[in-house]
């Protein structure tokens, strides 16, 4: 149960980082190095 | 936060790369929502938290789609974005009243984005270069949907109440310092700013 919970978790962080990926930016004034696994080649 | 990601990652053997992943969406989720909670949380404190919320919706949704200049740390972003959005709320709250039936300054309001838009959409950084044709083409569609919806909105709003035309003012404010963190001055004012949060 903990593990599905903390695999829910994973996937949901997953999703927030490629839709952040597939924007312009975040929205806000900072904008974090985008991992290498994220950029598009 | 570097821990509950180290647990992740451990807990469900995760690759270094998946990892990065995970982190930069936990990273992003917990920034973006302080960025808000702060600015709401001092807009209220000031009694402007409807024009904070109006300012801040415009610029984050226009800001996703167009890119532009960014702060070197998220302390400065924080105090940064927060001071300007509620520096444009105070504006509202003194300029609304008299500008917010302005059919001219909405107008050049929408034409001066649309031009900028036009010019410098999207405006990337190193940290996150948009270098791909489609995403390219993808994020100058959704910015000229956004404006022309924008702007369709206004012409619905105005002939409704006065005090929608209020708050279209404050969206206005917001697209408008939006616009100018897309241009060349934008950038150098935010590296202007990067001295005091940056250290060398």
């Amino acid at each position: 149960m903990k593990r599905k919970l903390l695999a829910l978790i994973a996937a949901l962080l997953a999703f927030v980082a490629f839709s952040g990926a597939a924007s312009a930016c975040w929205g806000t004034l900072y904008q974090p190095e985008l991992p290498k696994a994220l950029r598009k080649k | 936060m570097k821990k509950f990601v180290n647990y992740l990652t451990r807990e469900l053997q995760l690759s270094e790369e998946k990892s990065e992943i995970i982190e930069y969406g936990l990273f992003s989720l917990l920034y973006s929502w302080l960025s808000i909670f702060t600015a709401l949380v001092l807009g209220a404190l000031f009694g402007l938290w409807q024009e904070t919320i109006a300012i801040m919706f415009m610029v984050m949704l226009y800001r996703k789609v167009s890119g532009g200049a960014h702060i070197g740390t998220p302390l400065g972003c924080l105090i940064t974005g927060t001071a300007a959005i509620l520096l444009l709320a105070s504006f509202t709250s003194v300029f609304g009243p008299k500008l917010a039936g302005n059919l001219i300054f909405a107008i050049l309001s929408l034409a001066i984005t649309f031009i900028i838009a036009y010019i410098w959409v999207p405006a990337d950084v190193p940290q996150k270069p948009i270098t791909d044709p489609q995403q390219i083409k993808k994020l100058r569609a959704l910015s000229f949907c956004l404006i022309l919806a924008w702007g369709l909105a206004g012409i619905f709003l105005f002939w409704r109440s006065q005090q929608f035309a209020y708050y279209y003012f404050a969206g206005n404010l917001g697209l408008l310092w939006q616009s100018f963190l897309l241009t060349p001055p934008g950038y150098s004012f935010t590296a202007y700013l990067d001295r005091f949060f940056v250290k060398k």
